[in-house]
């Protein structure tokens, strides 16, 4: 068996990644195109949104094949984002539309829930520095799309 | 004492008059133009249209020297995190908010607001309050 595994590692030349447990919260355009990329590396990915309509962005054959699973739930109440962890999770990311959405849910996954690790989609620069202080991972939508526009309008 | 408000709903809106009959300087935040229009009809023009967890709004309502920061939304997530945002970059002494969630409870806590109005409780232990005669008298 073991050696087996080694013959096919020895074939293998794509980056291999560990697969993760992961939550998102909020399955909007970010969340369910950053669910269907953790899921096509292997992850193993739960998408948490209190609105059952958003989940059809994700693609129905990784629902039914439990690649990605969908949950109904409040990412701010600690009852529904504990239900959403319970296979507990290597991360949770907090992608919805709004930044004190996604910072109360980091807050709770962080102090209450004890998820390891904690991204939190953020629009403001400035409010990114103050909640990295607090030690919450944040991750400045605007400011990539910006530094990319600046980079490709300067090349 | 300088009191910000967040929220001009009918919370807001009763404690800011409460506050300025008490002769404090107060500032009201609110998104919706229509509450804030009748704040600044109900108690003189206090209130900043937009949305409190900008820091650029933060900063017009003169934040680095308010005293008391006291956040009335129904939202939790927007409480929270204003509260957070006041302590965190402008240093107000007090911060105060509304809990609409009792599940929220031990964050805030965590999260050190200094006062925090649990509503659902309070609203319970007024209902409690007022039916205990009658529940007396049945025994």
């Amino acid at each position: 068996m073991m050696a087996n595994r080694e013959q096919h590692g020895s074939t293998h030349t794509a980056p291999v990644y560990r697969a993760r447990r992961i939550l998102i919260v909020g399955c909007g355009e970010l969340g369910s195109s950053l669910a269907i990329m953790l899921s096509d590396s292997g992850n193993i990915v739960r998408v948490l949104d209190k609105n059952d309509q958003a989940f059809s962005l994700l693609p129905k054959e990784r629902i039914d094949t439990a690649r990605i699973l969908p949950i109904i739930g409040d990412a701010c109440a600690e009852r529904d984002l504990r239900r959403a962890s319970d296979h507990e999770p290597d991360i949770l990311i907090a992608c919805t539309g709004s930044q004190t959405i996604n910072l109360m849910a980091g807050q709770i996954a962080k102090n209450i829930i004890q998820i390891p690790r904690i991204l939190c989609v953020v629009n403001d620069v400035e409010v990114a520095g103050i909640f990295e202080k607090l030690g919450i991972d944040t991750v400045v939508s605007r400011k990539i799309v910006a530094d990319q526009l600046f980079e490709k309008a300067m090349a | 004492m300088y009191v910000a408000i967040l929220g001009a709903g009918r919370v807001g809106l009763s404690l800011a008059s409460r506050l300025l009959e008490s002769g404090s300087e107060v500032v009201a935040i609110d998104s919706d133009k229509g509450k804030a229009d009748l704040l600044n009809e109900a108690v003189g023009k206090i209130c900043i249209l937009g949305d409190g967890a900008s820091l650029s709004v933060l900063e017009d309502a003169g934040l680095s020297r308010v005293d008391v920061f006291i956040a009335t939304t129904r939202q939790d997530h927007i409480n929270l995190i204003v509260c957070q945002i006041a302590k965190e970059k402008y240093n107000v002494q007090t911060t105060v908010s509304v809990l609409n969630q009792q599940d929220n409870e031990k964050l805030f806590e965590l999260a050190g607001i200094d006062v925090v109005a649990d509503v659902p409780r309070l609203v319970i232990g007024e209902i409690e309050t007022g039916l205990a005669p009658l529940l007396v008298e049945e025994v």
